[in-house]
């Protein structure tokens, strides 16, 4: 992109996410528990949608059973804290390591295969483990569910004290794709995305890399669940390995841009806050309205979001066409 | 075997079950700008991609710097100083084109050292140069190579293979990149350039190849095998 085109729009971009900031912090503060309960959802699927934004859309994987990660940090955490009376804290760094270990376990094999391939592999990553949780039940207790300590607290009290957690995990994950955004960790995963074999002819390592990405995106999405754990106090098979949770966190990422920095965490908003306004007026049409709007989104979106790389190709190779077809 | 910069023994190449390359032997020195020219189908650029690491040897050996290299991952290659442009280009297309260079020099470490070595190619290349910001996919096919040409010598190579470094661009184009890789060749790289077109190393190649069928059919001294009638009647056709 010409860095003209940027300046005016980096400084109101930088103007937006400062508003957004202290108005995350403010509402903390002034909510009422409905307000803080949708905020707090706002911020775990933000989070989500960062975590498949570095795999997804840095590194060009599209990882749509991204929810295993998010599953595994519910579990570690919740037998961390019954089985093993740990403190929560224990329970997520264990979550943490039982995600990277994951994702540096199934990367060795899984990124041998590109585009469909890998998707459809993540999903089925996804199945297996909770088909493992499922019937594991000397473990995780099976389809019963584990029942997590209480947080200590009062009802609004907790509220706000998740709100703050799954807040500083959405800052978190932006800081995570911030600085990914400028490192030579980041430059490489998005040479990997814009071709593979090319990156490989400039001494990137591919698999060094994109096993790295997943590895980072997978923690992320490991203490999202390892918070939302804790905050439900009740997890089951079915609720942790939900791909719903993958799915919203795949369209918020479309809507905000893959690869852009801040542009989930606003789609995250637009598409959470759209959803509870459809879903309180329009209870028994909702879900055919939000599919609409999903469909909207992705024809007519585009162009304003992190697509402009795509878009900046498909031009070029027009262009590029021309002065060939004029020789002949 | 000692003195040659790349020397690959009685290589085997191909996809699966598919073989597309027979028993190719081809050593160059250090130094030299050798020349593989053959048809389109004769088994050029898997031979190219055998050598980059890109596939392994179906059979036989590949040696760079008197080291065999023929299991070696395409990227730890690169590290070892053999540099390719693939056919096609392959530029980051979607990034500028100074983001390119610097993805080229990635492996080097040494900010000093990448800068100098960028210094260097803007200057073998002053059109690049005046277009670092412009998104790549964006400039002509020939900026294209010299930038893909640029990309490469960022890696600071011993060895620098160009896969069709002719293919699809105006002879005016092709005039300007070869005076750059002759100045490359001046300062100590080792050049392998493929291409369909035969007129292409004559005057400056030292040695020719040329294949036929995915194998070799002619070689020797360039002037001689590129312009002897036999190769136009009988390999490359009319």
């Amino acid at each position: 992109m010409p860095k003209s085109r940027l300046e005016g729009g980096a400084a109101l971009r930088r103007a937006v996410v400062v508003a957004l900031f202290l108005a995350t912090i403010a509402g903390g503060i002034v909510l009422d528990n409905y307000w803080l309960r949708s905020l707090t959802e706002v911020f775990l699927i933000a989070a989500i949608a960062q975590s498949i934004n570095i795999i997804a859309g840095f590194t060009g994987y599209a990882a749509f059973g991204q929810v295993v990660f998010f599953g595994l940090g519910n579990y570690a955490t919740a037998i961390a804290m019954t089985r093993l009376d740990m403190p929560f804290i224990a329970g997520a760094l264990l979550g943490s390591v039982v995600c990277a270990g994951f994702a540096l376990v199934c990367g060795w094999p899984l990124f041998r295969l590109k585009g469909h391939y890998f998707a459809i592999a993540t999903l089925g990553l996804n199945g297996a483990v909770q088909a493992i949780v499922s019937n594991w039940a000397s473990l995780t207790q099976g389809g019963a569910g584990i029942s997590l300590p209480l947080p200590p607290g009062n009802v609004l009290g907790n509220a706000r004290l998740f709100y703050a957690a799954f807040l500083a995990l959405m800052w978190a994950s932006v800081v995570v794709v911030w600085l990914l955004n400028r490192t030579r960790f980041g430059f490489a995963c998005r040479a990997i995305r814009a071709d593979e074999e090319a990156a490989s002819a400039a001494g990137i390592n591919p698999l060094l890399y994109k096993t790295s990405a997943w590895m980072v995106s997978a923690v992320l999405a490991g203490w999202v669940g390892s918070v939302y754990a804790y905050w439900q106090s009740y997890i089951e098979p079915s609720v942790a390995f939900d791909m719903d949770i993958a799915v919203r966190g795949f369209v918020i990422l479309l809507l905000g841009g893959p690869g852009s920095v801040f542009g989930p965490v606003i789609a995250a908003f637009v598409f959470q806050l759209t959803s509870i306004v459809v879903w309180s007026y329009l209870l028994t049409f909702h879900l055919g309205l939000m599919g609409l709007l999903i469909m909207a989104a992705v024809l007519f979106l585009p162009e304003q979001s992190g697509w402009t790389n795509i878009r900046a190709a498909l031009a070029a190779r027009a262009s590029a066409a021309l002065p060939a077809f004029a020789r002949r | 075997m000692t003195g040659h910069l790349l020397d690959l023994d009685q290589v085997d190449a191909g996809y699966g079950a598919l073989r597309v390359v027979w028993d190719v032997s081809i050593q160059i020195l250090a130094g030299e700008w050798v020349v593989l020219v053959g048809a389109s189908g004769a088994g050029k650029t898997t031979l190219v991609r055998t050598i980059a690491g890109l596939i392994w040897p179906q059979a036989g050996t590949v040696r760079f710097d008197g080291r065999d290299i023929s299991r070696l991952p395409a990227h730890l290659r690169v590290r070892a100083g053999l540099a390719m442009i693939p056919e096609g280009r392959r530029l980051f297309g979607g990034m500028s084109v100074g983001d390119n260079l610097t993805l080229g020099g990635f492996a080097e470490l040494d900010k000093a050292e990448r800068a100098r070595r960028l210094a260097y190619v803007y200057e073998l290349f002053p059109a690049l140069a005046a277009r670092r910001r412009q998104i790549a996919a964006t400039m002509s096919g020939g900026e294209q190579q010299m930038c893909a040409v640029a990309r490469a010598l960022m890696l600071s190579p011993k060895l620098l293979i160009i896969d069709e470094l002719s293919f699809g661009l105006a002879p005016s184009i092709v005039d300007a990149i070869i005076e750059a890789l002759i100045l490359v060749r001046k300062s100590g790289t080792t050049l392998f350039v493929i291409d369909q077109d035969v007129s292409i190393g004559v005057g400056l190649a030292d040695r020719a190849y040329v294949m036929r069928s995915g194998r070799l059919v002619m070689e020797g001294e360039a002037d001689r095998v590129l312009r002897d009638p036999l190769l136009h009647r009988e390999y490359i056709g009319a």
